[in-house]
């Protein structure tokens, strides 16, 4: 880990890290505060849905209820965070490495005693520090939100539910990170098309019995709010799949970039 | 005496297109070595394939006397390298790329950067957004010297720069190559390589046409020769033995003949030509 190229990775992510995390926050931050207003109204359009077959079960209504603060968190705020932060990793993960080539600034940069490992580590370790950034500033203004609201949801629950979307974030932007390593050009539309892929991915599986398998492979499977807060059995080999494409993506990350010719 | 960069029959290609192809040279301590060739020669790659930037199929490359490959990215703190075009993060200051350059090696370079920012005009509290192609040459080249390396890797260096900033750009290196560092200069100025190199090394089509001593090169037994034969003027670098030269001239009409040493800008044309 080089302590200068960190600083220096965390200086350039400080702008888009509270773009991101404000944005997402205060969407759950007001989503959360008008809750009391909407209830009623909840209740109501929570029977509608419940009427809807495969489009309920497809976003957890089947399992949770809009009407209850709990039931709102999970399907509303799980679903904004789910893809807000996804997106957030996606789009930081996607041009870590690659940026170096992309703005022609790689030959200044491995121009001095890093090495390109150094380097990997250290670009990870800022994307890392931006995704405990953006879960906190998240988390705390969910936490003011519900302070206002004077209501709030089981914390085991809700640590469970940022803990698991934590490592979903982490496996997304791992993922992004590895293709960063191979590619010059900036992906930004290829994560998001990623994270897209994935959150349908489980939607299918969670609609269609024979689709099923496909909640492990996607991490919406082991992270989805409607399992947290119904306490369904989370997806276990989902999360260990995901750790695991975690330690995959990076070893991959390292090995690719070491053996990489890098444009000028 | 250990050399300062030895490569041995260097070859690398991208994928079907030639690279280089088994070049071998070798740079002494205290040389300004001239990297002279036309553009997509191959000097680039050789440059890039020595610093560990690209990967090369076959040969072996020493720096300081050990293979670039053990050498790694600590090869970094010995050599100060100022890549063709200056790209920077484009949102610092000079100030902050300068400090920021200066950490990743280490060393606290801001006496050194005072300097080299005085003597060759850089602002800077300037972004680097706003500098135009030779002031980012200029940062480029403070990149390269501010931590005193033992050897300096220049890629077409003076392209961008204004003859008086050219001119301090040699002073700069004439002083620190007295100082014990050596020189690595890749161009097509002719002139650059005649006024400041001891040594040059000439690349044609990826592979090396000719490497000797500038003094060697203009003397090297190479004419120009200007004549008026059978009343046609010609004009021509002759390399061959003079007196091949003479027998050939028997029986035409000369009406003048001048035989002198060519400028090295023709002894360049000459190797590129061949």
């Amino acid at each position: 880990m080089n302590l200068t190229l960190f600083r220096h990775e965390c200086r350039q992510l400080v702008k888009t890290t509270l773009i991101w995390s404000l944005t997402v926050g205060l969407l759950g931050f007001l989503c959360i505060v008008v809750f009391s207003s909407l209830q009623g109204d909840m209740e109501s359009m929570s029977e509608q849905f419940a009427k809807m077959g495969a489009f309920a079960d497809a976003v957890g209504m089947n399992k949770l209820s809009i009407g209850t603060i709990e039931g709102y968190y999970g399907i509303e705020i799980g679903t904004i965070f789910g893809l807000g932060g996804a997106m957030f990793a996606a789009s930081i993960g996607i041009h870590m490495l690659s940026k170096e080539e992309g703005g022609h600034t790689g030959e200044f940069l491995y121009a001095t005693p890093v090495s390109r490992r150094g380097a990997v580590a250290t670009k990870f370790g800022a994307v890392l520090t931006a995704l405990v950034a953006f879960t906190v500033i998240c988390v705390a203004l969910f936490g003011i939100g519900f302070l206002i609201l004077g209501d709030g949801v089981n914390a085991k629950k809700f640590l469970l539910f940022h803990g698991t979307q934590f490592i979903m974030d982490v496996e997304i932007a791992a993922l992004c990170f590895a293709i960063s390593a191979c590619t010059v050009t900036n992906m930004f539309g290829f994560g998001i098309g990623l994270v897209l892929l994935l959150y349908f991915a489980d939607m299918i599986a969670r609609v269609v019995p024979s689709l099923e398998f496909l909640k492990t492979i996607s991490p919406y499977g082991y992270s989805n709010a409607a399992d947290m807060f119904s306490e369904t059995e989370m997806c276990v080999a989902g999360l260990v799949l995901g750790v695991a494409l975690i330690v995959a993506a990076l070893v991959f990350a390292v090995i690719r970039y070491e053996r990489k010719d890098l444009a000028s | 005496m250990e050399h300062v960069i030895e490569i041995n029959n260097l070859t690398k290609s991208y994928g079907k297109h030639r690279g280089v192809i088994d070049v071998s040279f070798c740079v002494e301590p205290g040389d300004i070595f001239g990297f002279l060739g036309p553009n997509g020669a191959g000097k680039s790659t050789i440059i890039r394939s020595m610093l560990g930037f690209i990967h090369y199929e076959q040969g072996e490359i020493f720096l300081f006397g050990e293979p670039v490959k053990s050498l790694g990215s600590k090869m970094f703190e010995r050599i100060g390298y100022m890549p063709s075009e200056a790209w920077f993060y484009s949102g610092m200051t000079v100030r902050d790329t300068l400090k920021f350059a200066a950490d990743m090696h280490k060393v606290d370079a801001s006496d050194e950067a005072r300097m080299l920012c005085e003597r060759l005009q850089v602002d800077t509290e300037k972004k680097i957004r706003e500098l135009s192609l030779g002031n980012r040459k200029k940062v480029s080249i403070i990149c390269a010297m501010q931590h005193k390396p033992q050897l300096f890797v220049f890629d077409e260096p003076t392209s961008g720069l204004d003859p008086l900033m050219q001119a301090e750009f040699f002073k700069l290196i004439d002083m620190y190559v007295a100082g014990g560092a050596t020189c690595l200069l890749s161009t097509h100025v002719l002139s650059e390589v005649k006024n400041h190199c001891n040594r040059i090394a000439i690349m044609k089509e990826g592979r090396l046409r000719k490497i000797d001593t500038t003094d060697h090169l203009t003397k090297s037994g190479a004419k120009h020769i200007r004549m008026l034969r059978d009343g046609v003027e010609e004009d021509f670098v002759y390399k061959g033995d003079l007196n091949d030269l003479y027998k050939e001239l028997e029986g035409h009409d000369i009406g003048d003949i001048l035989i002198e040493d060519p400028p090295l800008e023709e002894v360049f044309m000459h190797y590129y030509e061949v």
